[in-house]
C-alpha cells in the first residue's frame, strides 16, 4: 500500500516538473502591429510593403503605362541604410509577390540571373531548340526602394524613425514616373525601476 | 603577562577568525580569471604571442553568460577572428552587442544592478557586472564589420559601420554634456576663507597624482577615449565599397580631425573631395596638406583603371591594468585609509611603420591612425572619479564592520575582519586585452591583377607575404595583426 502511494507521489512530481518546464510555441499574426521593440520588425515590413504597393497600384500613372498590356518591370533589391541587419531580400520578395498578384505587371527576376545564365549555357551546349542569350525581353520600368533610419535619444526616451522610399523609373526616358514614402516612428521609454 | 594573554583567546574567537579567512579567500576568488590579466595571459595571450591556437571555445564559451559576459564575448570575438573563424567571431561579437544593448535598456534603478553595487561595497569592484567602455564598444562594431566583409557581405559591413558611428557619436555627445555640467557646477567665486578644492578623483586631485602620471604617460597626446580615427577610416573604406562616396568623405573628415598627420587620410579626403566637387573644403586642404593636394579624383588621371589596396596593420597588445595602493582620506583629512586603484603603469613601445609592396613594387609605408593603448588609458582616467568614490565607500564600510566585529566578538573577530578587508581589497583590472596597442593603415592605387604582396619591417624582415587579387575600381583589404612572434592575416576582396 505504502509503495503505491510513493509511486503516485513520484509520478505526480514528474508530471508537475514536465508541465512546468515546457516551452510553449504559438502561431502569431504576421500582420499584428503590436510593437515589442524599437527595431524594424516583421510587422513593420508587412505594413510597409503593403502600403507602398497599394499606393502605386492606385496611382493613375499605372493606367497610362499598362494601356498596351502589363509592362515588364524589374524590382531592385531594397537598400538597407539602417543600423540593423535586415533581410532586404525578404522585403523585396514581399513587394514583388504583391505586385505579381495584382496582375498589373509582368516580371523579370534579376536575383536568379546566375541560374538563368547557367541554364542558357546548358541549352546552347545540349538542347535541341535552345533559347539564346540576348533574346530576353528588356524591362521598361524599374522599381527601387530605400529604407533609412534616424535614431534620437533624449534622457530615457528613445525615438527611432524609419523611412521607406519607393520610386518607379521609366528606363527608356530615364524619368521618375512615380514615388512615395512611408514613415514609421517608434518610441521607447526606459523605466526608472526594474529588475 | 604575555602568556596569560595568549591563553585567554578561546576557541570561539578562533572560529570567527577562521570564518574570516575563508570569507577572504572566497572574495579573492580562486578561478582562472580571479586576477583577470593573469587569467588572460595563461589561457589566451601567451599562446597567441607564440603563434599557438588558444582554445577560445573552452576558455570563453560558458563565461560569456556570466556577469563579465560582455568582456569574454569581446575577447572571444577577437581571438576567433584572428584565427580565421569568422562565423564564430561574428556570433561572439553579436552576443557582446546584445549584452551592451541589454545594459543600456535596463531600468535606471534595477534590482540586479543594486545588488551588484551593494556586493561591491562589501567585497570589491570586481563583482560589478562588466560594462564595456565606449572605445571597446566602437571597436566591437569595427571588427564585426571586418567579419561581414570577410564573408563577402558588404551590406552587413555597412550596418556595422553605421552602428560604430552611432557609438562614437554618442560618446562625443556624452563628453560634451560632461563638459557643460562641469562648467555649470563650478562656482564663479570661491567663498571667503575657502579654497577652490579640486573634485575628488579627477586629474586635479593631488592625492591621485601618481595614478594620473601613469595614465598620462600611456595616453600621451590623446585627450579623449573616443578619439578613434581607425574606425572612421575603415568605415570610409567600406562606404566606398558600397558606392557611397559622400558618406566616405564625411568619415574621412572625422578621422582627419582626430589624426590630421596621417598622409593616407589627407590623400583620401582630397581624392573624395575632388570627386564630389567640394570646392571650399579643397582650398582648405590645399593650404593644410600641400603634399596631398595633387591627388586626383578616383577613376581619373593616374588613378584611371587602377585597383585600390588598403592595409590595416595592427601591432602589439594593449597594456594591462595593474593595481596601485593609494592613501586617501576617508571621512575627513585625519582618517586616512588605503584604497586599491587600477592603473596603467607602462606604455607599450611606439608604433613601428611597416613597408608594403605588391608585384615587386614598393607601395609605401603604413602610418599610425589609432593608439588603442592611449584610448584605454584615457577611458580609465574618465572612470577614475567613480572608481575612487566606490573604493572610499568600501573602506569606510569595512572599517565600520571591523569595529562592529571587535565589539561583538573581540580581538579574534576583529583580526579576521581586518584580514578579510585586506585580502578582499582589490582593484578591478578587467579590460579587453586581446586588442592591439596600435593600428596603422596604408592606402595605395596600383595596376590590377593577381600579385605577390609583402609587408616587411623597415629593418628588412618580412612580416607577412601572400598573393592578393586586385580588381580595377575595386578595393582589396589586407588585415594584418602582429603580436610578438605571431602574425595573423586575412585578405578581403570587394565582391
Amino acid at each position: 500500500m505504502k509503495t503505491t502511494w510513493k509511486l503516485f507521489a513520484f509520478a505526480g512530481a514528474l508530471a508537475l516538473l514536465a508541465s512546468g518546464c515546457a516551452t510553449t510555441v504559438e502561431y502569431g499574426d504576421a500582420t499584428s502591429s503590436k510593437p515589442i521593440s524599437t527595431d524594424f520588425g516583421s510587422s513593420d515590413l508587412q505594413q510597409i510593403a503593403a502600403t507602398m504597393v497599394d499606393s502605386m497600384l492606385a496611382d493613375e500613372v499605372l493606367e497610362e503605362i499598362s494601356a498596351g498590356g502589363p509592362p515588364l518591370l524589374i524590382v531592385d533589391k531594397v537598400k538597407n541604410k539602417t543600423t540593423q541587419h535586415i533581410d532586404t531580400e525578404s522585403v523585396t520578395d514581399s513587394i514583388r509577390t504583391k505586385l505579381i498578384r495584382s496582375r498589373k505587371f509582368s516580371f523579370q527576376d534579376r536575383t536568379t540571373e546566375a541560374a538563368l545564365n547557367e541554364e542558357l549555357a546548358y541549352q546552347q551546349a545540349a538542347a535541341k531548340d535552345p533559347v539564346a542569350a540576348g533574346q530576353q525581353d528588356a524591362p521598361h520600368y524599374m522599381l527601387t526602394s530605400n529604407l533609412s533610419e534616424i535614431e534620437q535619444n533624449q534622457g530615457r526616451l528613445k525615438d527611432v524613425y524609419y523611412k521607406f522610399t519607393m520610386s518607379l523609373r521609366d528606363l527608356k526616358s530615364g524619368r521618375l514616373i512615380w514615388a512615395d514614402e512611408k514613415e514609421i516612428r517608434k518610441q521607447k521609454t526606459k523605466s526608472v525601476f526594474g529588475g | 603577562m604575555v602568556e596569560g594573554r595568549s591563553i585567554s583567546v578561546n576557541l570561539q574567537k578562533w572560529r570567527g577568525a577562521a570564518t574570516g579567512i575563508l570569507l577572504a579567500l572566497g572574495a579573492a576568488g580562486c578561478g582562472t580569471f580571479s586576477h583577470y590579466p593573469e587569467g588572460m595571459e595563461a589561457t589566451t595571450l601567451g599562446p597567441l604571442r607564440t603563434g599557438q591556437k588558444p582554445d577560445y571555445e573552452k576558455t570563453f564559451g560558458k563565461r560569456t553568460e556570466g556577469s563579465s559576459g560582455v568582456l569574454f564575448a569581446m575577447e572571444m570575438g577577437r581571438v576567433a577572428q584572428l584565427e580565421g573563424d569568422f562565423e564564430g567571431s561574428r556570433a561572439a561579437y553579436e552576443k557582446a552587442i546584445a549584452k551592451n544593448r541589454e545594459q543600456d535598456e535596463k531600468a535606471k534603478i534595477s534590482a540586479s544592478g543594486a545588488a551588484a553595487q551593494g556586493g561591491a561595497v562589501l567585497v570589491n569592484d570586481k563583482v560589478i557586472p562588466y560594462r564595456a567602455q565606449s572605445y571597446e564598444r566602437t571597436l566591437v562594431h569595427h571588427y564585426q564589420a571586418l567579419n561581414y566583409l570577410a564573408q563577402n557581405d558588404v551590406i552587413g559591413a555597412g550596418v556595422e559601420v553605421r552602428r560604430a558611428n552611432r557609438e562614437q557619436e554618442a560618446a562625443r555627445k556624452r563628453h560634451e554634456k560632461e563638459i557643460d555640467r562641469a562648467k555649470s557646477d563650478k562656482p564663479n567665486e570661491p567663498a571667503a576663507g575657502e579654497t577652490n578644492a579640486p573634485a575628488a578623483g579627477t586629474a586635479d586631485d593631488p592625492r591621485l597624482a601618481p595614478v594620473y602620471a601613469g595614465l598620462d604617460q600611456v595616453a600621451g597626446a590623446v585627450k579623449h577615449s573616443f578619439q578613434n580615427a581607425a574606425t572612421f577610416y575603415v568605415s570610409a573604406v567600406i562606404w566606398e565599397m558600397l558606392g557611397e562616396p559622400n558618406d566616405a568623405y564625411i568619415d574621412c573628415k572625422k578621422a582627419l580631425e582626430i589624426y590630421p598627420e596621417n598622409p593616407y587620410l589627407q590623400q583620401d579626403v582630397v581624392r573624395l573631395g575632388k570627386r564630389l566637387g567640394m570646392r571650399e573644403d579643397l582650398e582648405d586642404f590645399a593650404r593644410r596638406f600641400p603634399e596631398a593636394a595633387g591627388t586626383p579624383a578616383d577613376g581619373s588621371g593616374e588613378l584611371e583603371g587602377k585597383a585600390r589596396l588598403v592595409v590595416v596593420y595592427e601591432e602589439g597588445l594593449v597594456p594591462q591594468k595593474t593595481e596601485m595602493s593609494v592613501a586617501y582620506p576617508l571621512f575627513s583629512s585625519d582618517s586616512i585609509g588605503v584604497v586599491a586603484l587600477p592603473v596603467y603603469a607602462a606604455a607599450p613601445p611606439p608604433a613601428a611603420p611597416a613597408e608594403v609592396s605588391a608585384g615587386g613594387k614598393r607601395l609605401g609605408r603604413t602610418a599610425p591612425i589609432c593608439n588603442v593603448a592611449a584610448l584605454a588609458a584615457r577611458a580609465l582616467g574618465e572612470q577614475m572619479p567613480g572608481i575612487l568614490t566606490r573604493q572610499v565607500a568600501r573602506a569606510v564600510a569595512k572599517g565600520a564592520a571591523a569595529k562592529a566585529a571587535k565589539d561583538a566578538g573581540g580581538n579574534g573577530a576583529e583580526l579576521a575582519m581586518l584580514l578579510y578587508n585586506l585580502i578582499s581589497e582589490q582593484a578591478d583590472l578587467r579590460s579587453w586585452l586581446t586588442l592591439p596597442a596600435h593600428i596603422q593603415v596604408l592606402s595605395a592605387w596600383t595596376e590590377p591583377g593577381t600579385k605577390a604582396a609583402a609587408i616587411s619591417s623597415p629593418a628588412g624582415g618580412t612580416l607577412w607575404s601572400g598573393e592578393v587579387t586586385l580588381k580595377a575600381g575595386k578595393t582589396t583589404l589586407i588585415h594584418v595583426t602582429r603580436m610578438d612572434l605571431a602574425v595573423f592575416s586575412h585578405v578581403m576582396v570587394q565582391p
